[in-house]
């Protein structure tokens, strides 16, 4: 009867003692990542990628006309990118041909939205 | 920002509380509930907006007004019938544990919930530090500016072939709440739209958390309350760390595997009750709506919940599976709508399938997801052997307090694990690039999983054996007295 109730108690104490040492572990993680992500550094260029970005869209709208159909002329990433920014304002299309403008990401100018700059030209 | 988030989250809130309320009742997990009701409200609103036309606003308005109508009606006639106004709660709840007038009992749920949501909050001081997720800007944020520009833009962009990377297809419980926060921000904010999502994360956390917190019973010292507590706080801190960066940057993994999970504990842990089956409905359809591994998650939770409400009576088996495959689908089709809508628009993920990668047999494939996995998985040795010493010696214990077997959890984490290797094993991208670049946040589900069945075999463990609720040990099982009183 008491080996039982022991065996019990120890099994107790081992499903207690490993379920919360992995859970201390997880937090001790999480915490880790918080601190990690929030590190003023780090902030501070996500901000800066945050407003470059913003910067862009508001040049979308400066330079084309809304409803325009537009066609996005580069890689797939910055063409990726590039639909972000025209969502809801302008209308990609699928070839330059059935386009009012081109419009492309150029990347290493000077001034623009921090070194990235929305170009037009017509097709 | 933060004005325009905790305005954003309030309206969320405001839409669906009278609906929530009436049927999750008066729970710490309710706080965590509403806005969630209220992202779903939005997500159906955007597919109002795609099918009849009009604006985003019109919609969740018209919405709103239907669910929040159709409330007060039922409240209206359950007191001309002098019925209880809210969907009953559990044998649990009733017959041997918290008394929902007791002052004690409401100050204990006042502390749990100040507890999880500061376990939920925490992790949001690094809001606005992630930056914004490559998916995050080209997916969701888009879609959420498609969503406030109204049906014409809507329609215009989905049958658009150019958009064909972007993910036409993908739920709209994320872009909609997103666009929800810039209707309180007056414009498209990126900020803002990212920040909606880390709050439906945290939401979706605090539900899960607050589901284990309900494992504890009356009749307990508060120390063993506390320690269950602090285990329910410390997987809603963990889910923040699992999901890393994309928690917080507007990915919608961490969404869409909280609001599963919280289904979870909800439908297939927690000692049955309406009410917590009308909180774990609420979380799988806003799975199923908020990105496509969150659709397949909702069937398969949905499934596993018929089995467990549905009793087999003897005899008659066959009618048993066609009542448990009958409620499968009551409880999935609300979150397959927008699965069916996009079918109506012909708008398919065709890269997923279909697709071979020269050079990658199956096989191959195969091999590279395992060892992929294994960075992700450590933790399933010690929650195996976790499950088999609960399993051997406290499952009896487990039984006492109605909670349901472990082996649901494990069956739905399996199934779903199963399913995401058939994904990669036979999906149509090249399988390191895809590995390396979505694998961290497919298996969130699973290793929440993980983490919960932990924190409900601690809880198990901390408040039992010694434990005596209210001084005696309850002659049957709480499984069994909530299935005498809901009859």
């Amino acid at each position: 009867m008491i080996a039982s109730r022991n065996l019990s108690l120890g099994a107790h104490a081992i499903v207690f003692a490993i379920a919360v040492s992995a859970l201390g572990l997880g937090v001790a993680h999480s915490l880790h990542v918080t601190s990690e992500i929030s590190h003023p550094s780090r902030r501070a260029v996500s901000q800066s990628v945050i407003e470059q970005e913003t910067c862009l869209r508001k040049q979308v709208r400066e330079r084309v006309p809304k409803g325009t159909s537009v066609y996005l002329d580069g890689e797939v990433l910055n063409r990726l990118l590039l639909e972000q920014f025209v969502a809801g304002w302008a209308v990609p299309t699928d070839s330059a041909t059935n386009s009012s403008l081109i419009m492309t990401l150029a990347v290493g100018t000077a001034g623009g939205c921090q070194g990235q700059d929305i170009r037009t030209s017509p097709p | 920002v933060i004005v325009h988030l905790v305005g954003a989250t309030v309206l969320l809130g405001i839409l669906a509380a009278l609906p929530v309320i009436t049927v999750a009742g008066l729970r710490p997990a309710t706080v965590f509930l509403c806005p969630l009701g209220g992202a779903l409200s939005a997500a159906w609103a955007a597919q109002f907006e795609l099918v009849v036309g009009g604006s985003f606003t019109a919609a969740l308005l018209i919405l709103a007004a239907v669910a929040n109508g159709a409330t007060l009606l039922y409240l209206l006639s359950r007191r001309r019938e002098r019925l209880p106004v809210f969907v009953s709660s559990s044998a649990h709840e009733r017959i041997l544990f918290i008394d929902p007038g007791d002052p004690q009992s409401r100050s204990w749920r006042l502390v749990s919930l100040i507890v999880i949501a500061a376990a939920v909050l925490y992790p949001l001081r690094s809001l606005g530090a992630a930056g914004i997720g490559f998916d995050a800007n080209v997916s969701w944020l888009t879609h959420s500016m498609l969503v406030h520009g109204g049906h014409e833009t809507m329609l215009l962009w989905i049958h658009n072939p150019i958009h064909v990377q972007n993910h036409a297809d993908y739920p709209p419980l994320v872009p909609a709440t997103s666009a929800v926060g810039y209707l309180v921000s007056g414009g498209v904010d990126l900020q803002v739209g990212i920040g909606t999502t880390a709050i439906l994360n945290a939401c979706a956390l605090g539900v899960l958390g607050s589901g284990i917190s309900e494992i504890v019973c009356g009749g307990v010292e508060l120390w063993r309350r506390m320690i269950v507590l602090a285990v329910a706080g410390a997987v809603c801190l963990t889910g923040f760390g699992i999901a890393g960066p994309a928690g917080i940057n507007g990915f919608v993994d961490l969404t869409w595997a909280a609001l599963a999970a919280a289904a979870v504990v909800f439908g297939l842990v927690l000692p049955r009750s309406s009410q917590r089956l009308w909180v774990a409905w609420i979380c799988l359809t806003a799975a199923a709506l908020a990105k496509n591994e969150g659709t397949a998650a909702g069937v398969i939770i949905s499934a596993a919940m018929a089995v467990r409400y549905v009793d087999a009576r003897p005899g008659s088996s066959s009618r048993t599976w066609i009542r448990r495959a009958a409620v499968t689908c009551v409880l999935v089709v609300p979150g397959l709508t927008w699965r069916a809508l996009m079918r109506h628009h012909h708008i398919e993920s065709s890269q997923y399938f279909g697709l071979s990668v020269p050079g990658q047999p199956p096989v191959e494939r195969l091999g590279a997801t395992l060892s992929a996995l294994t960075q992700y998985l450590h933790l399933a040795p010690a929650a195996l052997v976790v499950l088999t010493i609960g399993s051997l010696a406290l499952g009896s214990q487990r039984r006492l307090l109605g909670l349901g077997s472990s082996m649901y959890l494990w069956s739905v984490a399996i199934v779903n694990l199963l399913a995401l290797v058939g994904t990669y094993v036979f999906g149509g991208y090249e399988i390191h690039w895809w590995l390396s670049s979505s694998l961290d946040r497919t298996v969130i589900f699973t290793q929440l999983i993980l983490y919960t069945d932990l924190a409900i075999w601690a809880a198990v463990a901390i408040l039992s054996p010694p434990t005596r609720m209210n001084g005696q040990p309850p002659s049957t099982s709480l499984e069994e007295a909530s299935d005498i009183a809901n009859s």
